[in-house]
């Protein structure tokens, strides 16, 4: 009696291994460069977002000092920023801390003169300073030699700032870009494309 | 005798080939939409961002103004002719300033300025006071996420006097 031979062909031809294998390269590949394509794209868009919440920041930041300074002045750089602020608040050593020490840390009581082109409020003779600069990556804001970091990237965050003398009053006009870290085609992001602009009139100084 | 041969062809078809590659398409097409609005979400957070640089900006320019010159709408007329920054939000964006006497207002004198930079008065305040005016600031603009409307609003109270 004859065997009863099965032929199973579950086997695969050379060509058909090779042409399996090309196509799974592929799309291999394509899944690889679509993931870190968008892996990166993500990344920037994350870091694009902190930066640019740092560059709010540093408008707060400086927008507050500017409004409530008496002398604002920018390095020729642009990068560097004083500002005199008036003693607001009664700190430890000034006359009246020392006269009656339950002072300390609360508002002064500003004098207020009228004079012909209007009222003049007076916080005294005694000064903070605030200065604003870089540092490396970072941005600080320095009190009386209290220095803060408000910002710190590594995205190149640049800001400059213009102190603009009026005929009745003065204003700082800043700008805050960053380099973000997107390519398209091979070339870098714009620089410029992220800019913010901020405008802060000095309260303290007087108007005509 | 022989037996009738058993051909197993462990292949896939056609048909399961083209549903898989629909549904590989159909996953990288959603992944690339979603980068895509997430790139959107970064131009509608710069117009938000220069909207709100753009009011605060008019407001500082408005408070500036000599307390004769706030109250007077030729002199703001002229004001807003110039952009509130060098943004180029102000190119895409209306803006409309209202100021009314305050708290008691008897009026508004309102102001608005076209994206080409053309500004009308769209109204006069019978009497601004001479003490305290309420200034209203706001702008609108289509957002490029969605196409939708946004708008982004200050109010600030200026007081006539030398110091603010």
């Amino acid at each position: 009696m004859k065997l009863n031979i099965t032929r199973n062909n579950l086997g695969f031809s050379l060509t058909e291994i090779m042409v399996t294998l090309a196509m799974s390269g592929v799309a291999l590949g394509a899944i690889l460069t679509s993931s870190i394509s968008l892996q990166k794209s993500f990344n920037a868009i994350d870091t694009y977002f902190g930066t640019h919440m740092q560059q709010i920041r540093i408008v707060d930041y400086l927008s507050r000092d500017v409004k409530r300074g008496l002398i604002v002045t920018t390095s020729a750089d642009l990068q560097t920023v004083t500002v005199t602020v008036p003693n607001y608040i009664i700190q430890k050593g000034d006359p009246e801390a020392v006269a009656n020490p339950d002072l300390l840390n609360t508002p002064r009581n500003p004098t207020v003169a009228y004079t012909a082109s209007g009222p003049q409020v007076n916080y005294g003779a005694a000064n903070s300073t605030v200065v604003y600069s870089i540092n490396g990556q970072s941005i600080l804001r320095t009190e009386d030699g209290n220095v803060t970091t408000i910002a710190s990237s590594t995205d190149q965050l640049v800001p400059k700032t213009t102190d603009v003398e009026l005929a009745n009053t003065e204003c700082a006009k800043t700008t805050i870009t960053f380099q973000p870290i997107f390519t398209s085609g091979g070339s870098v992001a714009a620089q410029s494309g992220t800019t913010i602009y901020s405008t802060a009139y000095l309260r303290n100084k007087r108007r005509g | 005798m022989k037996g009738p041969s058993k051909h197993h062809f462990g292949g896939t078809t056609l048909t399961e080939t083209m549903v898989g590659l629909l549904l590989l398409a159909a996953f990288f097409a959603s992944i690339f939409e979603l980068n895509a609005v997430c790139l959107r979400y970064i131009d509608a957070t710069k117009e938000s961002v220069a909207a709100l640089q753009s009011v605060q900006d008019r407001a500082e320019m408005l408070r500036n103004l000599a307390f004769a010159d706030l109250t007077n709408s030729a002199t703001v007329q002229t004001l807003m002719a110039t952009a509130p920054n060098a943004a180029p939000f102000a190119q895409k964006a209306t803006e409309t300033v209202k100021i009314s006497a305050f708290p008691t207002p008897n009026g508004v004198t309102q102001f608005t300025r076209t994206p080409a930079g053309n500004v009308t008065t769209d109204s006069t305040a019978t009497d601004l006071g001479h003490q305290l005016v309420k200034i209203d600031v706001s702008v609108a603009w289509r957002m490029t996420l969605g196409g939708r409307s946004r708008t982004e609003q200050t109010t600030t109270i200026i007081s006539n006097g030398s110091k603010k």
